[in-house]
């Protein structure tokens, strides 16, 4: 294997945009592929997670994505398309992938550390509503699902979510429209107003 | 606008409005200023979007980070793409202990085999229901 060769952008900052920091990874510079995992891997294990319904296999489903960055980054033509919409088609596309295969964990619960401004009933309450909307997201449809997280984990705009699935802006909304009918319907007088 | 048309472009858009193009928005503040039903629909449409923000998520793990890091020192980025996740190291070591029982039983099948088949005669069948060496001792 080549020795890391140094980013000839100089110092890997947030000013740097992402076409540039793949044209450096296409040249090897292990420096600019870690600038562009930190920018962009909490959001695409996001994407993953609510995806998946499974942070083990979201985990995986974030290593195998960063892993195609790599790969991928010397055919990358700047100004082609955007890196994220790239990034989280991987994702989604991987996602996909594994959600068609016959085994797959079961949802884990969501959980997150426990807020010490808030009492304890209402921590209880607000933990057991996140768990229940994770569950209802489980049960819908592979692309409803990933549609709902583009929008909101991948924090895209509707037209930004139908580039990356692929689709046109009517169909994505088509998705969600019936991703958000069912939650209500589920979820009607449960949710916190 | 009526209300059922309403809640699709809620469901489609969200409840923020003024993300709505100005048409659709017009309508919407319309309909929203004499309409209970329309009121109560936006109310729901928020507190969804609002549950679904509030789904936390949490930061990848250092053992993650670590591991993607280590991407370009284990993979070289012009051979083919393989998986770099658990699954894969998962698959390479089910592979190599296929690999490896396949060898094994190859080998074991050459020593013991023998060189031509067995050609079993009568008295050995005897032996074997007897508990005998042949014939001539079940006669005895």
């Amino acid at each position: 294997m080549e020795d890391a060769k140094p980013w000839s952008g100089g110092t890997a900052t947030q000013a740097s945009d992402d076409d540039a920091l793949m044209s450096a990874v296409g040249q090897g510079a292990r420096d600019a592929f870690a600038v562009l995992m930190d920018r962009h891997l909490d959001r695409t294990l996001a994407l993953a997670t609510r995806i998946t319904g499974n942070r083990s296999v979201a985990e995986d489903v974030a290593q195998d994505a960063f892993l195609r960055v790599w790969k991928s980054a010397a055919n990358w033509q700047p100004g082609r398309a955007r890196f994220t919409t790239w990034l989280y088609r991987v994702t989604v596309n991987l996602c996909l992938d594994l959600r068609r295969r016959p085994a797959f964990a079961p949802l884990e619960l969501i959980g997150d550390p426990p807020d010490l401004t808030e009492d304890a009933v209402s921590a209880i309450e607000r933990r057991q509503r996140a768990a229940l909307l994770a569950r209802e997201i489980a049960g819908l449809g592979d692309r409803q699902r990933a549609a709902l997280a583009l929008c909101y984990s991948g924090g895209l705009s509707n037209a930004e979510a139908a580039e990356v699935l692929e689709i046109s802006v009517g169909a994505l909304e088509a998705l969600l429209v019936r991703a958000r009918r069912k939650l209500r319907e589920r979820l009607s007088g449960q949710l916190e107003r | 606008m009526k209300v059922n048309q309403f809640q699709t472009l809620l469901d489609a858009r969200g409840p923020d409005l003024a993300l709505w193009p100005e048409a659709d928005r017009r309508a919407a503040h319309a309909l929203l200023d004499q309409s209970d039903a329309a009121r109560a629909a936006l109310a729901e449409a928020e507190a969804l979007h609002r549950a679904l923000q509030a789904l936390p998520d949490e930061p990848a793990s250092p053992l993650l980070r670590s591991a993607i890091l280590d991407i370009p020192q284990l993979h070289d980025q012009r051979s083919e793409s393989t998986p770099a996740g658990r699954s894969a190291r998962r698959g390479m070591f089910i592979g190599w202990t296929a690999i490896a029982a396949s060898a094994a039983i190859g080998f074991a099948v050459g020593v013991w085999w023998p060189a031509e088949p067995p050609i079993w005669q009568s008295e050995d069948l005897v032996a074997l229901v007897y508990g005998g060496s042949g014939f001539d001792e079940v006669l005895r």
